[in-house]
């Protein structure tokens, strides 16, 4: 096992164990400690709106897979899906999922048909939910995705999995509905185009702290903290690894790395 | 009574397999396992593949059904798609009867229909790029939003190669951008999804997270 | 040395005296309690009077007053249990069930029995028709002095005068006009009690039956005065704190305390019943000069007893200077118990023509308004003038259970009801100066008559030269103690005050009662529970709320208001821009196509393009070479020029090209690739290259291909066993392969690969093509030591680089001059319409900040 492999199930060995110590913490404390993301804040108030509405809320799970690393994005997608499926129960008309992967669209059915027995929702309400597969390619899912932005249902827009340039016909074509639409994606080109044509982006690993802040459970929050602690880890590993290499010790760091001697 | 046995067991599988395949990286006599888990997991995705597509066809003949709904480009849809499919099965048909893997109609229908669309729709999108980064100087007038246009700028004068007036400075403008500020901020940003990704990952192990709610 | 003035002649004694020394009267009273003495030698004028100890006193009174009056009782202070907390007439109950018991001076039962004596007196009031203000003539007629028959006999003839007098203001009567208005019929009597009158009826007759003959006389002269007195009333200008429904007090409307009244009446005391000290001095009054009625309304503004109290029987006797002195100097106008004034202005007007000159003036006087105003009289006796607590009361029968037997044996004789049956708390307290309850400060009134009143005589005064005018000039601060024990503690306007602050407590101001604690306060307390519906109407509203209202207005008034909707223009500015910019960017792009001229000179070749040039260069003929086609048909236009040089290259060196994609559409790709933009290589499939297709499962399944290739593909594109044709020869494992070269515009597709590829290729070099967005992020493998990628070809200008280097144009450079173009096309629709959106937004603010400020 090379040095890589060693450091890298030290990290996830350490990551697990930070989020049972926290969710332990959080299941023992009320307070919720969580920066406020204006995204999430203003989703809330955009559910409740479609929901007094009589409005659907739309949720986009992209295209990614769910056997790649695209595939966190994806999955937080669908916790959004189930959040969002829970708080809508009351509303007239369900969530509606679209999809552009077909495992995605697999779980997505899946999800809107295990919360909604979980929550006794109509079965009309249900069949109505969708979550099918829209489009296989980017570009004929985006095109597929637009219609369902563009229904009249539909007053607001979620945004969540993997996305390429394409997210932007989506970002515009919710805007021109004047409909909320918040948008999150872990392709960094797509968050590019959304910073320039949405209201509402998710930069970064804001996208994977969706569940938190839509109160998936107590384990999204510990997540978050076991995160917070490995960025003070790697910004410190980094600062670590520049004064060794300026102190000459870098071609000992790349041996490590690679595991010779 | 009705009992529910399969959120458990696929909750089960989940964590079994993620195990694996995770001690797979780590742990080469995990590996057979892992290498299993992971065809196990290409079949999958590739009958997800064919159970989506049937799913699509379903969803647009619901739709086609339904008067009230704009049943047309559903149709036009499902004609597109049964077509393509069936020009598909004969192409395969002719590469094993006949020894001639050309696959003709395919590639026309490629060549001709699809990627044209595509190239358009690419096309279309880079004029709705730069209109959004117009529109952003009348969305959010702020700092952020300036700068972010200026740096668009900037990156495209650096880019251009125009022999009668040279810019060579905005050459090194662009390259200093592209190489440092955007690769910096790119890597620490791939640290934060790499790190929402790995948290995301151990959730579905620890079966906090089930998006396969049997 | 310290003086001891006598109460009686004013005169200094020594101090050590207790007889004074000029008319034998008591210096010091016959109370042990030195507090008591303190108390009586530190009056002084002005000084508060605070409660005496008179109990001693009881003892001095005449045989005859201490049978009226009874023992003192020794009863236990009267206690209020917790099941009767809240019901006062409970206690009376219980205070009168004790049958023998006999009011102790300045106890409860002393205040239960003045009650009961009011009963009495209004019963027979009521069945009677009697003058209030002659109770003293409810001895028969052939009892009355001479000088009363005699003053009768004038009555017509004073009233006139009287009144006149009265208007002209001689004295500020504390009853306003609606004392004869509010509770008061038109015969005078209080509606309520006129109702209690008629459903009575029989207890009436009983009444009547009893009535003596003189009365029954009077009774048939009443009707007729009272228009009169009624209009000069009304003309009054008022100031009485309590208003018309001033309740009946312990005092006759002659001055008389009512225990003493009562006793006359119940046991027939005529006046040759009256000892003889009392019947000497109102037979010297008789003598006296009579003062005439203008000296008498000059000398005695307001007495609390009634003016005819010190005009009719007593009013020119000086022997009752005390009781004059205690009108003038004690008992102010405001003083004047209401309920009596309001009873005297009552009983006025039933019986006009028996009322003397001076009772008119009395009434008149009277007229002044009630201090709470009509609203409160309007609101108390609404409708049919009943007061809502007395149709309460007649009506439920659980008030009729709650009433204590006394007062249900007193109610056939006319007994009025009292009306305050929310005074929890009449008897709660002791008499002042008893705060603590335990009986040991006695009943002011046990020592009401002092020694000197049942001892001397006008004849004795006579005897000793004083006269009324030397009497009269007692000051102040040598009253007596009982007689300072009597003077109100407290004004009326203060009490009146203390009322209306909420104060729970009442203490009686005026008369034998002043001082004690809770007893019925009458109008106070009625007006105390009416207080509150004085509330102003005026609402308040807060700033926030004014603003709700407004917003509330506003809305209600536009509801009916049709707004037209602004129709959205069928070509927006937006709409505008994003075709201009569509259009500059397809003309400028399809001009640039036209021209072939080299406008633009070629990129400089960069490091990772080299190596990528270094690593082809390096191939042998035939090597097996992995081509990734991992991009989008979207992309194909800037991916195959990218890719197009370094293929082309790949196929000049005779590599033997193994295709895979990880997308769906990749297989296609490849062969659309193959057939455009490389056709002239005539590569054949199966013989210098095999396309094994898509690769399903993302990293997952790109992981399993590298670590089993064979297994994971096992057939080419067309379904022939891949690996038994001629380019995948010798190939095992992903290491096999000389070169790994990977297409694409993802960086996360590039990342892909070489996070999951990389590790495996033992040394075979990974390059990638890559498109201008996935650059920055492919470019750390590039730069890393060990370099996880070998070179690659980022964007048209590395691609157009790359055929530079391999001297072989393609797509890139013909692409190069429409791509630059293009770039300055998308810079001027940039800067043109980010100032259009600049100025737009400008704009849009400025309109807004106009509306706001409209």
């Amino acid at each position: 096992m090379t040095i890589t492999g060693v450091i890298g199930l030290l990290i996830v060995a350490s990551f697990f164990g930070l989020m049972i110590i926290f969710n332990i913490v959080r299941n023992n404390s009320t307070e919720v400690n969580l920066r406020t993301i204006p995204a999430y804040t203003k989703l809330k108030r955009a559910i409740g709106l479609a929901v007094e509405d009589g409005k659907q809320i739309h949720v986009s799970l992209g295209r990614g897979g769910v056997t790649s690393p695209q595939s966190a994005s994806a999955f937080v997608g669908l916790s959004m899906l189930e959040r969002v499926i829970r708080i809508a129960s009351a509303g007239d008309l369900p969530p509606v999922a679209t999809t552009g992967n077909a495992a995605l669209s697999i779980l997505a059915q899946d999800t809107i048909r295990g919360t909604s027995g979980e929550i006794d929702l109509k079965k009309t309400k249900v069949s109505s939910a969708g979550g099918g597969l829209v489009g296989l390619t980017p570009f004929s899912y985006a095109v597929g995705t637009m219609s369902a932005i563009r229904s009249d249902t539909v007053s607001a827009n979620i945004l969540a999995g993997w996305y390429g340039n394409e997210i932007i016909w989506l970002t515009t074509a919710g805007e021109r509905q004047s409909s909320f639409t918040m948008a999150g994606t872990a392709h960094l080109p797509a968050q590019a185009v959304m910073y320039s044509s949405v209201e509402e982006p998710l930069i970064g690993e804001e996208l994977f702290a969706g569940g938190a802040y839509l109160d998936a459970g107590s384990m999204h929050e510990a997540s978050l903290n076991a995160q917070d602690v490995f960025r003070w880890v790697l910004v410190g590993g980094i600062l670590i690894g520049i004064l060794l290499k300026l102190a000459g010790f870098g071609q000992l760091i790349q041996n490590l790395l690679v595991g010779t001697p | 009574m009705k009992l529910k046995f399969r959120a458990p067991l696929a909750t089960a599988i989940t964590i079994a397999v993620g195990l694996v395949v995770l001690s797979g990286y780590f742990i080469p006599a995990a590996a057979s396992l892992r290498f299993i888990s992971l065809r196990v997991g290409m079949v999958l995705a590739a009958v997800a593949l064919l159970v989506g597509v049937f799913n699509l066809l379903s969803v647009h003949f619901r739709k086609i059904a339904d008067k009230d709904s704009k049943g047309g480009y559903s149709f036009i849809l499902v004609v597109a798609l049964l077509t393509t499919l069936g020009i598909g099965i004969y192409d395969m048909y002719k590469a094993y009867a006949f020894g001639n893997p050309n696959f003709e109609w395919t590639n026309w229908i490629f060549t001709y229909i699809q990627r044209p669309v595509e190239t358009s729709l690419m096309a279309v999108m880079t004029v709705s790029l730069a209109y959004s980064a117009t529109y952003l100087l009348r969305r959010k007038m702020n700092y952020l939003a300036i700068g972010f246009f200026f740096v668009v700028l900037l990156v495209l004068l650096g880019t251009i190669s125009l022999s009668v007036i040279s810019f060579p400075i905005l050459e090194d403008i662009r390259s200093w951008i592209v190489h440092v500020p955007a690769v910096g901020g790119a890597r620490g940003l791939l640290l934060g999804i790499a790190l929402g990704t790995i948290a995301t990952g151990l959730r579905i192990i620890m079966g906090s997270d089930r998006p396969y709610e049997g | 040395m310290a003086e001891n003035r006598c109460p009686m002649c004013g005169k200094p004694n020594p101090a050590d005296r207790e007889m004074c020394q000029f008319c034998e009267a008591r210096l010091k009273p016959l109370i042990d309690s030195p507090a008591a003495e303190e108390d009586t030698s530190s009056l002084s004028p002005g000084s508060a009077p605070s409660p005496q100890d008179t109990g001693e006193l009881e003892r001095t009174l005449p045989a005859w007053l201490q049978d009226a009056r009874g023992t003192p009782s020794q009863e236990e202070p009267f206690t209020e249990s917790p099941e009767e907390g809240g019901d006062w007439l409970a206690n009376l109950r219980d205070s009168s069930s004790s049958g023998d018991a006999v009011p102790s001076p300045g106890t409860e039962e002393d205040d239960q029995d003045w009650l009961q004596r009011i009963r009495a007196l209004d019963s027979e009031e009521k069945a009677a028709e009697k003058p209030p203000f002659e109770e003293k003539e409810d001895v028969s007629e052939a009892d009355l002095p001479d000088w009363l028959s005699a003053l009768r006999e004038e009555e017509p003839e004073a009233v006139p005068l009287a009144t006149e007098e009265v208007l002209a203001g001689k004295s500020a009567f504390p009853f306003g006009e609606d004392a004869l208005e509010g509770p008061f019929d038109k015969g005078g009597k209080p509606d309520w009690f006129e109702e209690e009158s008629e459903k009575e009826a029989i207890e009436e007759d009983v009444s009547e039956a009893d009535l003596p003959d003189w009365i029954l006389e009077m009774r048939a002269e009443e009707p007729e005065a009272v228009p009169l007195a009624t209009e000069e009333v009304l003309a009054r200008e008022p100031a009485s704190p309590f208003g018309e429904d001033a309740p009946e007090g312990p005092f006759d409307e002659d001055g008389k305390l009512d225990w003493f009244k009562e006793e006359s009446e119940e046991e027939g005391v005529s006046e040759t019943d009256l000892p003889d000290w009392l019947s000497e001095m109102e037979a010297e009054k008789l003598k006296a000069e009579p003062l005439g009625e203008e000296d008498v309304l000059a000398r005695k503004p307001a007495s609390p007893f009634g003016e005819d109290a010190l005009e009719k029987p007593l009013d020119e006797g000086e022997a009752l200077d005390w009781l004059e002195e205690e009108s003038e100097e004690d008992v102010s106008e405001a003083d004047v118990p209401d309920w009596l004034l309001a009873m005297d202005a009552a009983k006025l007007e039933e019986e006009p023509e028996a009322v003397p000159g001076a009772e008119e003036e009395v009434l008149i006087e009277k007229t002044v308004s009630s201090p709470f105003g009509e609203d409160v009289e309007d609101e108390l006796f609404a409708g049919d003038g009943i007061p809502d607590w007395i149709e309460e009361g007649d009506e439920e029968e659980e008030l009729e259970e709650e009433r204590p037997d006394w007062l249900l044996e007193e109610e056939p004789s006319g007994e009025i009801e009292l009306p305050f049956e929310e005074t929890k708390s009449v008897f709660e307290k002791p008499f002042v100066g008893d705060e603590d309850g335990d009986g040991s400060s006695e009943d002011i009134f046990a020592g009401d008559l002092p020694l000197w009143l049942t001892d001397a005589s006008d004849e004795e005064l006579a005897e000793e030269g004083l006269s009324g005018e030397a009497l009269e000039e007692i000051t102040p601060g040598d009253l007596p103690g009982w007689v300072e024990a009597m003077r109100p503690v407290k004004t009326p306007s203060q009490e009146a005050r203390e009322l209306f602050d909420g104060e729970e407590e009442y203490v009686e101001n005026a008369g034998p009662l002043a001082g004690m604690a809770n007893i019925l306060p009458t109008e106070a307390g009625i007006i105390k529970a009416q207080k509150a519906a004085k509330h102003s109407f005026k609402l308040m509203v807060t700033e926030s709320q004014r603003g709700y209202i407004s917003l509330l207005e506003d809305l209600i008034a536009n509801e009916g208001k049709s707004e037209a909707i602004p129709t959205p223009s069928l070509i927006s500015t937006q709409r505008v821009l994003r075709w201009i910019i569509a259009l500059v960017l397809f003309l400028s792009v399809g001009m640039a196509f036209s021209y072939t001229g080299e406008a633009f000179s070629y990129p400089l070749h960069r490091g990772e393009t080299r190596a990528v040039n270094e690593s082809i260069q390096a191939l042998s003929e035939a090597s097996p070479v992995l081509v990734a086609f991992d991009y989008e048909p979207a992309l194909s236009g800037e991916m195959n020029a990218i890719a197009a040089g370094v293929v082309d290259h790949l196929m000049l060196r005779g590599a033997y090209l193994t295709f895979v994609s990880t997308s769906p559409t990749g297989p296609v790709l490849v062969e659309n690739f193959l057939s455009t933009t490389q056709a002239d290589h005539n590569y054949v499939h199966s013989q210098q290259y095999v396309n094994l297709g898509y690769i399903p499962g993302g990293a997952a399944g790109l992981l399993s291909f590298v670590i089993a290739p064979q297994n994971i593909m096992p057939l080419a594109f067309d379904g022939a066993d891949a690996w038994e044709m001629q380019p995948l020869q010798g190939i095992i494992s992903i290491s096999d392969f000389s070169l790994v070269l990977v297409i694409t515009d993802d960086p996360d597709t590039a990342r892909m690969w070489v996070e999951q590829v990389q590790s495996h290729l033992a040394g075979t070099p990974l390059v990638m093509a890559v498109s201008a967005q996935a650059e920055p992020l492919v470019r750390p493998y590039y730069e890393v030591t060990p370099q996880q990628v070998a070179g690659m070809v980022a964007g048209l200008p590395g691609g157009t680089s790359y055929e530079q280097l391999t001297g072989r144009g393609n797509l890139a450079q013909g692409y190069w001059n429409a791509f630059n173009i293009g770039i300055m096309a998308t810079i001027a629709v940039l800067l043109i319409s980010g100032i259009v959106n600049v100025i737009a937004s400008q704009v849009n603010k400025n309109r807004s900040h106009n509306e706001e400020g409209a």
